[in-house]
């Protein structure tokens, strides 16, 4: 057991907390969105799960990823690590540029007005979007990770 | 393009979504319960269901692209970080059916009967989190044991 496995299983163990939890948070955000009174408090867990969860997963995935890149004899020009870096990229500025923000405004949306307005529903309605295609380009991300295409 | 890669594609992209959504779902039940109980018996019932037709077959195809990548990839059965896998399987199989979802729906239903302050419930739920607790951490044993490769 050497270096690149312990980067690799770190890697990998906050990649599946991360990528695994943002799916299901989706999945019971779809599942509830005819029943706003049980998906509000749900909701807004999204800005506690983006700060405290979510975002120190990404940083421990990226670090990870970096430092394996060198440990494994890899390339960082080869198409799987730069569409992984670049993945990456894209949903970190989607985090850090929509759906922090916005999970926190419709946290005190939420608390101001309940769940059941229309300026609600369609703060929770865009909001779950994004969180959906974030979702799946982690997925691709994964995808790509495993196949190795280029290799 | 080979098999062996295809086949772990399906095996990781199973385990990510079964475990990382297995580990969200102890995270939202801690605390949604101890912020909105409320919100309990509808979270209880979606989780019943999402046990049985989410996690139950990602179980199953992170089971069989496993066996399948044993044979392909000319991997050993005996090979102790391949028993962790198959064991954890095994035993997260097992744990759901025996305990987390017959408890999952014993909580709807005593919400359903008494409310958030049926007695019944803080022995359902304290069932339940010990449950799911040891359910997410033999499946993460098992991910550090596959990346990690113990014993090879």
């Amino acid at each position: 057991m050497g270096k690149y496995e312990l980067l690799l299983t770190a890697h990998v163990l906050a990649a599946v907390s991360w990528v695994g939890g943002a799916l299901m948070v989706n999945l019971v955000t779809f599942r509830l969105r005819n029943n706003p009174a049980a998906a509000e408090p749900i909701v807004r867990q999204l800005e506690w799960l983006g700060l405290r969860f979510f975002t120190p997963l990404s940083i421990i995935v990226l670090a990870a990823g970096i430092l394996l890149v060198p440990a494994g004899d890899w390339d960082f020009g080869a198409p799987w690590v730069s569409y992984g870096f670049a993945g990456f990229l894209a949903s970190f500025a989607i985090g850090a540029g929509f759906l922090g923000p916005q999970s926190g405004r419709l946290a005190r949306l939420l608390a101001e007005q309940g769940a059941e307005t229309p300026a609600a529903r369609a703060a929770i309605a865009r909001l779950t979007l994004v969180a959906r295609l974030d979702a799946l380009l982690l997925l691709s991300i994964v995808a790509v990770m495993a196949l190795k295409p280029g290799l | 393009m080979d098999l062996a890669r295809v086949l772990l594609m399906f095996h990781v992209i199973g385990a990510v979504a079964w475990v990382g959504g297995a580990l969200m779902l102890l995270l939202l039940v801690a605390r949604i319960r101890s912020t909105a109980p409320q919100a309990m018996p509808a979270l209880s019932a979606e989780i019943a269901k999402i046990g049985r037709f989410y996690l139950m077959p990602l179980s199953l195809i992170v089971l069989i692209s496993g066996g399948w990548l044993v044979s392909e990839a000319g991997f050993s059965w005996g090979a102790p970080w391949v028993s962790v896998g198959f064991t954890a399987i095994v035993v997260s199989a097992v744990l759901g059916m025996a305990v987390i979802a017959p408890t999952s729906t014993a909580i709807e239903r005593a919400f359903a009967e008494g409310g958030p302050r049926n007695p019944r419930l803080p022995g359902l739920q304290a069932r339940m989190a010990m449950a799911t607790r040891l359910n997410v951490l033999v499946l993460l044993i098992a991910v550090a044991a596959m990346t990690l490769k113990i014993g090879e």
